[in-house]
């Protein structure tokens, strides 16, 4: 297996990029493979200890990403304006 | 210079007039014990000024890095999170998923995933600073102390014509100046600092690589009627990793 980018990793059925959201995964919802259909089921018994890293870390970030949320996007730069109208020269 | 006021107290013989007794007397005390003179309040020697604040972003830097790795420890590895100690074995979540085999049966798998997989590492660097200086040039001194050593690195006939040791500017942060102001001000310190995710560092990407490649996937044994709920681990528990249990 290779490293894909955080929060994913090759799905154990088909090897393609399988995205494991967080909040699914604390909430123990399956996680499936839009490639192949495979459903990841996250045991919580067994993984207790990890749920619970990860259930802390997500608590302590909360803030952090409710702020990036609030950020309204920036403009893209250029043609401004509702008309679009081009900068004098 | 015409400004002299309480900052350039300290001055030497050689910077300014108006010392006062104060700070010959310091200039004195320095070249006795071959130590710095006591900086004045608010003032620096200019290397000094320029270097702090490009100090604090390597400081800053460094800090980052150690939280970076804190975090890693902390959610990455089952040690303990604090300290230089043991790191543990990797952090896994487990999932089960079903396996169809080639004869069409069924049956469970168990799934270990690297927490650090499923994760954003934080690493963030500065990745512009900008560092504008306004300062006022307090005094120019030079520095009986650093005589010795000047003579020695650039030996006497390097000097100028007067042989003098160079001079030390010593200043201070001052106000910005605006338009109409009639001071003169020759710099301002602002610094203005971009901060952006890193580039994923080497080492970590290979700490990375690693740890998604120790994913393994471990075939479930079917739960045993016999056992019912006395040991829901043994009955629902994972067999070696490619073996079959035959009995």
């Amino acid at each position: 297996m290779t490293a894909l980018s955080p929060g994913h990793i090759p799905c154990p059925g088909c090897g393609q990029s399988l995205a494991l959201p967080i909040e699914a995964v604390l909430a123990g919802r399956p996680i499936l493979c839009a490639g192949c259909g495979l459903e990841l089921q996250v045991n919580r018994r067994d993984s207790e200890a990890a749920l619970s890293a990860l259930g802390r870390w997500w608590s302590e970030t909360a803030p952090a990403r409710a702020a990036a949320e609030a950020v309204p996007a920036e403009p893209a730069g250029g043609i401004s304006g509702r008309r679009g109208r081009r900068p004098r020269r | 210079m015409a400004e002299q006021d309480n900052a350039a107290g300290a001055a030497a013989p050689a910077g300014g007039g108006n010392g006062g007794n104060g700070g010959n007397g310091n200039a004195q005390a320095a070249g006795a014990s071959g130590a710095l003179p006591e900086p004045q309040s608010g003032v620096l020697s200019l290397a000094q000024l320029i270097g702090a604040p490009i100090h604090a972003l390597v400081d800053a830097e460094a800090q980052s890095a150690m939280a970076t790795a804190r975090f890693v420890r902390a959610v990455g590895f089952t040690g303990d999170g604090e300290g230089m100690g043991d790191l543990g074995e990797l952090q896994m979540a487990r999932f089960t998923r079903k396996r169809r085999n080639a004869d069409g049966t069924e049956e469970d798998v168990e799934v270990q995933i690297p927490l650090l997989s499923m994760l954003p590492i934080p690493a963030l660097q500065i990745k512009d600073a900008e560092l504008d200086y306004t300062v006022k040039i307090v005094q120019t001194e030079a520095l009986p102390s650093r005589e010795a050593e000047v003579n020695q690195l650039m030996g006497v006939k390097r000097m100028g014509p007067l042989r003098e040791a160079p001079a030390t500017l010593r200043a201070a942060f001052a106000r910005e100046s605006h338009p109409g102001d009639r001071r003169s001000v020759d710099m301002l310190v602002k610094m203005k600092l971009r901060i952006e995710q890193a580039d994923m560092p080497g080492g970590l990407a290979q700490l990375l690589a690693l740890a998604t490649e120790s994913s393994r996937q471990d075939r479930l044994e079917p739960p045993k009627p016999d056992n019912g709920g006395k040991d829901g681990r043994k009955a629902g528990g994972r067999s070696n990793r490619g073996k079959s249990d035959v009995e």
